[in-house]
């Protein structure tokens, strides 16, 4: 029915969006770049790996629990690392580093136990594709089904909590003046962590989905980031919604440039499919350095008419 | 056991003086430029291949080496190896003469790589800068997984042993030119960070909009910056290679080669060579003798590298947390001798005064 | 009963002390200014009370209750409001969401109401409720960021710099307004401001810092007296001399 490159793209740019989303929220909120977003994704993938094999019954059922512990590792890191860093004025760059050493502890504790549950119970828990327990509806896998409307169904939900919930507009209070914030009462830290909660819960959901698509391996999650630092800058990283925009641009891109290779030069070009993106990076970089959400439409069809880029200052 | 402590040192002497180079590099660029180079992996790996690219086919030319087997290197890669082994224990001079031209190539390649992966983000704000280059740090890995007549694939290649002329102390003498270099690379990086140029370096880190209003380029004093950073960093990976014969994608991974010497920088000290030649003895030392102790913990149900990352991690952040400048920190810059300095000033206001009347 | 007693405070930020043996009061239905020269601490004092500086020594009450050491979005609560000196306002957000903001701590009752006293105090907001506060003019957003400090119903607000880079009309309708607070909601009013002679115009009482330390307070005419501190300080030529 939906041509299967089609179902590929939007899944591909479904899961894409849903992972980097939150990558793209604590940076907005708390000015960080997380680059521990990708442990939140192999936890998430893991807690679905565990619970299917152990308990059993279909994996969708577990999206849940990957959900909250996804939130729950963000929610350890922020209160663990973020805030005591934040609390002593620490650079960015600090932070960065700080992030990077959870990645490295997290990495550490996913790969104990997925040796743990390797050497007792007998899972092929290094290595592991799910594919088979998907379902299949009108000629598409159900992941692509799932990962659509969950990213429809979230971007519609989250407008709403953004603008018409008092939670949500305080949300938007601290991104827009994060110490006027202080002052009108809202307790900052709060939402701090409300934003880490989501966002690692997005990463879970996003983790618990992918083995129903690729490999899981205890490094799933940390061999996507490139590629989320990517969809993040793509897509522009002052505006919420910016990532959903990269994520699609991203996948399809990157779908359509391997398919439009692979018929020119074969099956050889295959494994460079992630280069695109990195292509798009920093074609992104070059010309619309604030990322696509940003981009004045109207400048640029004039640029067009006339010819050539105009500099576009960061 | 004589022996095997021996060897122990000889590794770990050489481990140390590879990570050294490349913390020096990372301290150059970070701690004095004031640029979070994450993409480090790319230059190292970059030096690496040059290792596993160049030497090979050079000697192959040189010693004659059968064109039918030359016609496929990369699938006989074993046997012409070993061909080019045998040849090179008894020509020293040419083995001396390709590994120094394989070096420089490396120093070519480091630059490029420095100066192409930074051109995009160099005028973005740091964090930008950083996750950028760590998004293009794996370029390089993906191409050569997937680009055999590069380094053979995933499998990799071998590369000839430069040193086998040698012989039986061949792993001493190795470990002993690496050394050599390492103690080069820390002479020119100080000469470097003590003259006026490190200055500008440090001023432009500190305070860039004032830096620019004195005159200083400061974009392109952090392009030089990250050129010469990526150049050192090529050095080590074609360095390492030329030690552990063996070149392959799989071998140069993002935790080993940005993020271990990210931590090991941090740790011993940003902006003090000392005290990253501390902290680098540290964790390699460590790594070292984990790895040497390895069968003591076979009890465990998993491997034990893992514990000695998480231990790694979690050292960082409190480290972090309690003493973000590391064991030991920054040193003021190093300016004219006093006497030199009151000698000028008196002449400045001698002049002053003399205008004055 | 003064509402706001400031003693012997010790302040600043990190390492640099700032403000040295402070002492400050100010109660209901009053105008006291804090005036002084660039950099002499005004700011620091007001950070001080709300949270925001580090108190190396001394201590701040409000209200009866010690707030030194409380956070600052529990000391919003206390009744006390600060209007900064910049980023006053959340210029992403529209007007309406500003003062929802504003009154975060408040239901929704106590929100509708504070709203409609606000509005009937700066009528020309309620054209612009639903606009992206960042597009309002510079004294239209000063009145929103004053209407936002009212919205908790304050006893006392402090202001640093309202006056700050707003035409001459302007400022006569702020301090008009700010007038207007003290007698119709029986406010107190803390005010920081550079430009001396106008805050001299509406306030009650007066303190002059300088290098972090008070060298003057009292009543306004008493600071016109004493001649050298008016003129060295504050630019303002003595009206004393003058004669």
């Amino acid at each position: 029915m939906i041509p299967p490159t089609l179902v590929d793209a939007i899944t591909y740019s479904s899961l894409l969006g849903i992972m980097t989303f939150g990558l793209t929220f604590v940076r907005i909120t708390t000015g960080v770049w997380n680059v521990a977003h990708g442990a939140f994704v192999t936890v998430g993938a893991y807690v679905v790996f565990t619970c299917t094999n152990l308990i059993g019954g279909n994996p969708y059922l577990y999206l849940p629990l990957a959900f909250i512990m996804g939130s729950i590792t963000s929610v350890i890191e922020y209160l663990l690392i973020i805030e005591p860093l934040r609390k002593r004025e620490a650079s960015t760059t600090l932070m960065l580093v700080s992030t990077i050493s959870f990645d490295l502890a997290m990495l550490s504790i996913i790969n104990i136990y997925a040796d743990y549950l390797q050497n007792v119970f007998n899972l092929p828990s290094k290595n592991f594709i799910m594919k088979k327990l998907d379902f299949t509806l009108f000629e598409a896998p159900g992941i692509f089904w799932v990962s659509f409307m969950f990213l429809i169904a979230f971007v519609i939900v989250l407008y709403f909590v953004l603008h018409y919930t008092k939670v949500g507009v305080a949300l938007r209070a601290c991104v827009s003046n994060p110490a006027l914030a202080n002052i009108t009462g809202i307790n900052v830290i709060y939402i701090n962590l409300l934003s880490w909660f989501i966002s690692g819960g997005l990463a879970g959901v996003a983790g618990g989905l992918l083995p129903l698509w690729i490999q899981g391996k205890p490094i799933v999650g940390d061999s996507f980031l490139a590629l989320m630092f990517c969809v993040s800058i793509v897509g522009g990283v002052e505006e919420i919604y910016g990532t959903v925009l990269g994520g699609f641009l991203v996948g399809f891109t990157q779908t359509l440039v391997t398919l439009g290779l692979y018929a020119i030069f074969g099956a050889a070009v295959i494994p460079y499919k992630t280069l695109i993106p990195m292509m798009i990076l920093v074609l992104t970089l070059l010309f619309a350095p604030k990322g696509l959400a940003k981009i004045n439409w109207k400048k640029m069809l004039k640029i067009a008419k006339i010819g050539g880029p105009s500099k576009w200052k960061v | 056991m004589e022996s095997l402590i021996v060897s122990f040192i000889i590794d770990l002497i050489a481990l140390y003086s590879v990570y050294l180079i490349v913390n020096l590099s990372l301290n150059l660029q970070l701690g004095y430029a004031g640029i979070p180079n994450f993409g480090l992996v790319l230059a190292f790996t970059g030096g690496a291949y040059v290792m596993g690219w160049l030497p090979i086919r050079l000697c192959a030319w040189l010693f004659g080496i059968d064109p039918q087997l030359r016609a496929n290197i990369i699938k006989n890669n074993a046997i012409i190896v070993s061909h080019i082994n045998s040849c090179l224990q008894a020509q020293p001079l040419v083995a001396i003469g390709v590994f120094v031209l394989t070096l420089i190539l490396a120093l070519i390649v480091g630059a490029i790589l420095g100066f192409i992966s930074a051109y995009p983000a160099i005028r973005l704000r740091t964090d930008y800068l950083a996750i950028t280059l760590l998004a293009l740090g794996e370029v390089l890995a993906i191409i050569g997984r997937n680009y055999d007549p590069l380094v053979g694939g995933v499998i990799g290649i071998l590369v000839p042993d430069l040193f086998s002329w040698a012989g039986e102390s061949r792993f001493i003498v190795v470990s002993l030119m690496l050394l050599f270099m390492t103690a080069l690379c820390f002479c020119i990086i100080n000469i470097i960070v003590n003259s006026p140029y490190g200055r500008t370096l440090r001023a432009i880190r500190d305070n860039e909009i004032a830096a620019s209003s004195l005159g200083k380029n400061v974009t392109r004093v952090r392009m030089q910056a990250l050129v010469v950073g990526s150049m050192i960093c090529s050095l080590a990976g074609a360095l390492y290679a030329s030690y552990s014969c063996y070149v392959g994608p799989a071998a140069y991974g993002r935790l080993e080669w940005t993020f271990l010497p990210w931590l090991m920088v941090i740790f011993g000290g940003v902006a003090n060579n000392i005290g990253v030649m501390l902290g680098t003895f540290v964790f390699v030392t460590l790594r070292k003798l984990i790895e040497f102790y390895k069968y003591y913990f076979t009890f465990l149900p998993f491997d034990v590298v893992w514990l000695e990352y998480l231990l790694l991690g979690t050292i960082i952040v409190v480290i972090l947390i309690f003493r973000p400048k590391g064991l030991i920190s920054e040193k003021p810059s190093r300016t004219l001798a006093e006497k030199k300095l009151e000698k000028v000033v008196a002449e400045l206001l001698h002049k002053r005064d003399s205008k004055a009347t | 009963m003064k509402v706001l007693k400031v003693k012997n405070l010790n302040s600043g930020y990190g390492k640099l002390h700032v403000l040295f043996d402070i002492n400050v009061e100010c109660g209901k239905s009053e105008i006291v200014s804090i005036l002084g020269p660039n950099g002499s601490g005004k700011t620091t004092l007001l950070n001080s009370i709300f949270g925001l500086a580090d108190i190396f020594s001394g201590s701040i009450f409000f209200d009866g209750t010690q707030i030194n050491g409380l956070p600052p979005h529990k000391i919003a609560r206390t009744g006390l409001s600060y209007l900064p000196q910049a980023d006053k306002i959340f210029e992403d957000l529209s007007v309406e969401e500003n003062l929802k903001m504003a009154g975060y701590i408040l239901d929704s009752r106590e929100l509708k109401d504070s709203i409609d006293e606000a509005l009937s105090l700066f009528p020309v907001l309620k054209n612009y409720m639903h606009r992206k506060a960042g597009t309002l003019s510079g004294g239209e957003r000063q009145m929103l960021a004053i209407a936002m400090t009212l919205m908790r119903r304050p006893k006392l607000i402090m202001l640093d710099e309202p006056l700050a880079g707003l035409a001459p009309i302007i400022c006569q309708k702020i301090l008009e307004k700010i007038i207007e607070l003290r007698d119709k909601l029986k406010i107190g009013i803390l005010l920081v401001e550079q430009n001396a002679a106008k805050a001299l115009e509406i306030s009650d009482k007066c303190y002059v810092i300088v290098s972090g330390k008070i060298v003057f307070s009292g009543k306004p005419d008493q600071l016109l007296e004493r001649g050298e501190v008016a003129e060295l300080y504050l630019g303002m030529k003595s009206e004393v001399q003058n004669k």
